[in-house]
């Protein structure tokens, strides 16, 4: 078994953004996605990607559309839109920031207090 | 009414398109989740029952998309309403003295509102209603005004256009579809000209409707009385309708009608009044 961390509030809606962001996908397929890019290390309830989802299209950050998976299903894709791509650079822009400052913070040693 | 309905239900439509959409999407996820399962080498039934454990509260999730688009807004606002009503219905005395209360209170605030509204706020329905003001006599509260007084002031005010009097008391009057007991007024011929307003049809008073004496309240009776109805009477008595002109009508058994026409539709001072009746 990996060592899996669970998500902290909020990082659940920009990793799919991200996801969606590298191609169109369907539910399962944001799950997958999701996976891969953090190598399996966050730890992502499946039912609760589709609240996130259905939130972020009601934001206009993402549209979807019927079609047909792989498997020859009907399917719902889901994509970027333009706002959903302002709200991933802003969010990335913002995690970059917190993640430096918290490993800088962490990283602190005594002679430097 | 019937786009009230259509668009009832296509909302309804939407909902339960909706509902099989997002049933569909999160089935399709278990399927996908099962087959790679299965893939691996679980029996199918197995694999079924754990994408459905992996995937979690369906019901749950379910919820909480539909509450992402706000369409639990209306679910709750029902659930709401019923509840209410329930405790409604389980304490009756209480809900009734409360509905009660409610009621007697907007009442009363309602009545004292339109009566102040009525005769403080809204400006009187004359034309340049500033311009117009009432004179008593009397320094112990209004006292009839004496008719050489009247004609006095008539004469003699230099800041006034023109001034007319009236006096009023109840009356019965009879002649339309049933009689009715209402306020009469006395008015010199300028009173309607003094307001500003003419009869919407049949014409206002002439000089000579009006007797002899400074006020033409003599003993001897006008030959020819006439009256002007009120607006309201007049669709009231007569039904609106414009034949009234010539008509009779009696005032307190005096048959005392030969003009009859009726004042501008204004809503206040004269259309209050049922009928205005010179004697002069």
């Amino acid at each position: 078994m990996r060592e899996q961390a669970d998500l902290l509030p909020g990082t659940l809606d920009v990793l799919i953004l991200k996801a969606v962001s590298l191609g169109a996908l369907h539910g399962y397929g944001v799950l997958l996605r999701i996976e891969q890019i953090t190598r399996g290390a966050l730890l992502v309830e499946q039912g609760a990607l589709y609240p996130a989802l259905y939130r972020l299209e009601h934001q206009g950050l993402l549209t979807s559309e019927w079609g047909t998976s792989d498997n020859n299903r009907r399917a719902k894709f889901y994509t970027l839109t333009t706002a959903g791509a302002k709200r991933l650079r802003d969010e990335t822009d913002s995690w970059k920031r917190l993640a430096s400052a918290m490993s800088s913070a962490l990283k602190a040693r005594p002679e430097q207090a | 009414m019937l786009t009230r309905i259509i668009a009832f239900c296509r909302a309804a439509w939407r909902r339960a398109r909706f509902e099989a959409d997002m049933d569909d999407e999160m089935r399709f996820h278990m399927e996908c989740r099962a087959a790679v399962l299965a893939r691996g080498g679980v029996p199918p039934e197995e694999a079924e029952r754990r994408a459905r454990i992996e995937f979690g509260n369906a019901a749950v999730y379910r919820d909480r998309c539909r509450d992402a688009r706000r369409l639990t807004v209306l679910d709750d606002l029902r659930i709401d309403l019923r509840f209410a009503l329930r405790n409604i219905r389980k304490d009756a005395f209480l809900s009734t003295a409360i509905v009660a209360t409610l009621g007697v209170g907007i009442g009363a605030t309602t009545a004292m509102f339109s009566a102040v509204n009525a005769a403080l706020l809204q400006p009187l329905p004359f034309p340049d209603p500033a311009q117009l003001v009432m004179v008593y006599s009397g320094t112990d509260g209004p006292t009839p005004v004496f008719g050489p007084d009247y004609v006095e002031w008539r004469e003699n005010c230099r800041v006034c256009v023109d001034v007319a009097a009236l006096t009023q008391w109840p009356s019965t009057i009879a002649g339309g579809t049933a009689p009715e007991r209402g306020l009469i007024g006395r008015v010199t011929p300028s009173f309607f000209t003094t307001l500003g307003v003419s009869p919407m049809i049949g014409r206002g008073f002439l000089p000579d409707e009006m007797g002899r004496g400074p006020l033409g309240n003599t003993d001897k009776p006008v030959e020819k009385p006439a009256v002007i109805l009120g607006a309201s009477f007049w669709r009231r008595q007569f039904g609106g309708d414009p034949a009234v002109l010539g008509r009779s009508v009696r005032i307190d058994g005096e048959v005392a009608t030969a003009s009859v026409s009726c004042p501008t539709g204004s809503t206040s001072l004269i259309a209050r009044k049922p009928g205005c009746r010179p004697r002069f």
